[in-house]
């Protein structure tokens, strides 16, 4: 199924789809917000976008010295190239610890290796702990969004799903409620684990550190409680130093919610007394997407979901219609990175109305990249064929003023005749829409007279 | 000083008054008008469909058609986009003849002939339907995205010339209108979801005529509404500031 | 060394962007004229209490009698007027999960030690011995995961108090 397709089911309900609109802009106007307060903001996003890029254009020389740092603060470092070395790695400190039960809090990239699948077909039980994706996973379904994974849901929803799995009584639906059931059933888990797996916001080169930035906690218990700590890294994820933490705390939670900043922002320097860090670095395609010079700047994603927030079409067609696991415009231009076929119709699953571009903290210029991802796609030999074929058309009809002409006074009086004979796409346009009536003379016949 | 006209090839077969309304308004202001017969199409279509090489064929006719005027204006922020943005990937170097010299008709009255006033009046409620490459590839208005800088909007600093004028406030005043070229038939479902939101913005702030930059947000929105009878007009920019809707 | 570390630095050493310009970046961040008005303002739209003492023992006295023994009671380095952040380091290690466990979380923080900014924060904090584990505190726990509905007490303690002294 591509895009179209999926977005179609979720619009078709359109009390849902209306509410899942509306859920969001609220968290944009919280963004916009929390920036007007902020006078130098534009200029703290060029900040932002300037560590990143130097950040790409250093990150073999960064990497070595996290690194190092790391390992004189007691943290292993380990290194995976994809997504089944990535698994096989942390299975391994785990099952070298005799771990049966994990916390994990959330991690993109955990998502996109499938950790969680692969511990549990080899026997190990894992928990998300953050509140969100502990919802979509008592439900057995991907997040629908980075920072609200469980936004495709609504509280009747939820509290059906914690009926079943939780006990709680089946008319319980209030959301204070409902988080204190989880927050319950959680503790028990948190205390009763045995490793806690954690994503990572951002690693610090110069120090050593990694930070990790949570509102719920889960993370600090995740992390504090059990023996031992595993922390998953994308390579993309090192910034140069410890003071450029200031600007990307500022810039992450404003963008994300609309908050001044995470509640928590949590810095692992060492392992806790008597206890094990490992940190796992994986590339898992990273490495070759730097080498594509109009699509490197997506790296630079610090992953705070303001651009799904503000994109018209993420917004009414709902975070599972992109099949990816990173959805929204973001999404679009990663997905095809690693999968071309499978996702060729994303970067069209936009207007390119540039609002993610314009929300985006670290300035990707993520609606250029959605157009320029159409071009390569089309290069590939990808995308719609028919279409293509009659771009082609029209690239040599539009470059011939004879051809355009004749083309023009060929369209209008299509337009005027039964609508059996349209092409399909006129035929989709007028399913919903009419077309303008059909003026008596076109622009150039009336000009050719104003002249006289 | 002599200004090439450019209209997008669906305002010259469908809306002829807007076109109409551009060429009076620069006259009106001392401009040297000319409209080449030669034009075709900026090429947009094909550079969206991803593909650019199709694209190119137009873009080179753009320019050789254009290159010899001493402005370039058109009243499509959409297009004008293409030419500055999109034109020098395309066409590279080739574009620097028309880039800097290509003007969407708000910013051109604005900032080149410097327009104070306007002999207009008009008597509806106006909602002002922002174009996206308007807003946010020739920055015609401050983005809602970029609250932290200093506010100001070309589009409604001229409508406010206009006698009479009665801007009426969206909840959503930038917002994409789903209209997206080919997206609006390859997406169709989502296209007019977010087409029949602004419509329901449009109505909420009790508008009786939505303008534009861009005509083809309002062939989109306005192919929604007259299928819903919505009741809403819609006229591009130029026609209102040449006093068209008096 | 393992095979796919050879071969992930070898790939970025491939494929980094060439020519990157140094990177100086200016001091631009928000500075507020009375950073303790900020402070209290942003700490109560997060969600947490501000009092204000006039010493440590007269924090620790409305501590004892504000909070159960299930209450956690923690001296803050700084904090930032922008956000309404704290930062506590971890220096005696042993108990690093212990204030996320309480259900109500004090924390002590001198007036003084108030800054405007995230950007004077980290500069404050990177001059010093960096803690084992260091977070920075902005309120109680909380989430909006259940339809972007805002609650208060997540995982985390359901009450924060800061002391100002």
């Amino acid at each position: 199924m591509k895009h179209p397709e999926a977005a179609a089911g979720f619009v078709a309900d359109s009390a849902k789809s209306s509410w899942h609109d509306q859920a969001l802009w609220g968290v944009r106007t919280k963004r916009d917000a929390a920036v007007s307060a902020i006078p130098e903001w534009e200029e703290l996003r060029e900040q932002g976008a300037r560590i990143k890029a130097w950040s790409l254009a250093h990150l073999d020389d960064l990497l070595v010295q996290f690194e190092a740092q790391c390992q004189q603060n007691g943290i292993v470092v380990h290194w995976a190239a994809d997504g089944p070395e990535h698994n096989r790695i942390v299975h391994g400190i785990l099952a070298k610890h005799r771990v049966k039960k994990l916390v994990k809090s959330k991690s993109m990239l955990t998502e996109e290796c499938g950790l969680n699948e692969h511990l549990e077909a080899q026997g190990m039980e894992v928990i998300d702990t953050d509140l969100g994706e502990r919802i979509v996973q008592l439900r057995h379904e991907p997040p629908s969004h980075i920072v609200l994974p469980a936004i495709h849901l609504q509280k009747e929803e939820i509290a059906e799903t914690f009926h079943k799995t939780m006990g709680t009584p089946a008319d319980m639906t209030d959301e204070t409620e409902l988080t204190r059931a989880a927050r319950k059933d959680l503790r028990e888990r948190f205390l009763q684990a045995e490793a806690g797996v954690t994503g990572v916001n951002f690693a610090v080169a110069d120090k050593g550190i990694v930070v990790v930035c949570t509102n719920e906690g889960n993370a600090d218990l995740g992390a504090g409680l059990p023996r031992l700590h595993i922390a998953c890294m994308g390579i993309e994820k090192i910034i140069p130093k410890f003071d450029h933490l200031s600007v990307f705390t500022r810039l992450l939670a404003r963008s994300a919610t609309g908050q001044p900043i995470t509640v928590y922002t949590s810095h692992f320097h060492k392992p806790k007394p008597g206890g094990e860090m490992h940190v796992v670095i994986v590339d898992n395609g990273r490495s070759a997407l730097l080498g594509r010079k109009d699509f490197r700047r997506s790296l630079g994603c610090i992953r705070c979901g303001a651009c799904m927030n503000t994109c018209p079409i993420y917004r009414r067609s709902g975070g599972h219609s992109y099949m990816a696991t990173v959805p929204g415009p973001i999404g679009s231009t990663l997905a095809p990175s690693k999968d071309p076929k499978t996702h060729d119709s994303l970067p069209f699953a936009s207007t390119l109305c540039g609002s993610c571009t314009d929300v985006c903290p670290v300035k990707i210029d993520l609606h250029q990249q959605l157009l320029a991802w159409r071009g390569e796609l089309v290069k590939m030999g990808y995308g719609d064929r028919k279409k293509i074929r009659s771009m082609k058309l029209a690239g040599k009809v539009l470059s011939s003023p004879t051809l355009y002409k004749l083309a023009g006074i060929g369209a209008r009086i299509a337009l005027r005749g039964p609508r059996f004979v349209l092409p399909s796409e006129a035929k989709k346009w007028l399913t919903n829409r009419d077309l303008p009536p059909v003026p008596a003379e076109s622009f150039r016949a009336r000009y050719r007279r104003h002249q006289k | 000083m002599r200004v090439g006209l450019f209209i997008p090839c669906y305002v010259d077969q469908f809306f002829p008054s807007a076109g109409m309304a551009t060429v009076e308004l620069l006259e009106n202001h001392g401009c040297d008008v000319a409209f080449p017969e030669a034009q075709t199409c900026c090429g947009q279509p094909m550079a969206n469909a991803g593909c650019s090489g199709d694209a190119a064929a137009a873009a080179r006719h753009f320019v050789d058609t254009f290159s010899g005027y001493d402005y370039v204006v058109s009243p499509s922020g959409s297009c004008v986009a293409m030419v500055k943005h999109q034109y020098p990937k395309i066409v590279g170097n080739a574009a620097s003849s028309v880039v800097s010299k290509t003007y969407e008709i708000c910013e051109f009255l604005l900032d080149v002939v410097k327009v104070t006033q306007l002999q207009a009046s008009c008597s509806k409620l106006v909602a002002i339907q922002m174009a996206c490459h308007g807003t946010r590839e020739l920055r015609l208005a401050t983005g809602s995205e970029r609250p932290a800088l200093p506010t100001f909007s070309k589009p409604r600093q001229l409508l406010e010339m206009v006698d009479g004028m009665q801007l009426v406030e969206l909840q959503r005043p930038d917002e994409c209108c789903g209209f997206g070229g080919l997206f609006s038939i390859d997406e169709v479902d989502v296209s007019c979801a977010m087409g029949d939101d602004k419509l329901s913005d449009f109505q909420q702030a009790r508008a009786e005529l939505v303008v534009s930059t861009d005509m083809s947000c309002l062939m989109h929105l306005g192919g929604l509404s007259s299928r819903q009878d919505r009741g809403l007009k819609f006229a591009h920019i130029a026609e209102v500031l040449n006093g068209d809707w008096a | 060394m393992t095979e796919a570390r050879t071969s992930i630095l070898a790939a970025l050493r491939e494929n980094r962007p060439k020519g990157e310009a140094d990177l100086v970046l200016e001091d631009i961040a928000i500075q507020y004229e009375d950073p303790f008005v900020s402070f209290s303002a942003m700490m109560k739209k997060n969600g947490g209490l501000v009092v204000a003492m006039d010493s440590a023992d007269s924090a620790v006295a409305d501590f004892a009698n504000r909070c159960g023994p299930d209450g956690v009671l923690l001296e803050g380095e700084l904090a930032v007027a922008e956000n309404a952040a704290i930062w506590i380091p971890f220096r005696d290690e042993a108990e690093r999960a212990r204030p996320f466990l309480a259900e109500t979380l004090a924390v002590i923080v001198r007036r003084a030690d108030i800054v405007s900014n995230m950007a004077q924060a980290y500069a404050r904090i990177g001059t010093g011995e960096l803690p084992g584990y260091g977070v920075f505190m902005a309120g109680p726990s909380k989430t909006a995961d259940i339809a972007q509905c805002l609650v208060i007490g997540a995982h985390g303690p359901i009450e924060f108090v800061t002391y100002l002294v």
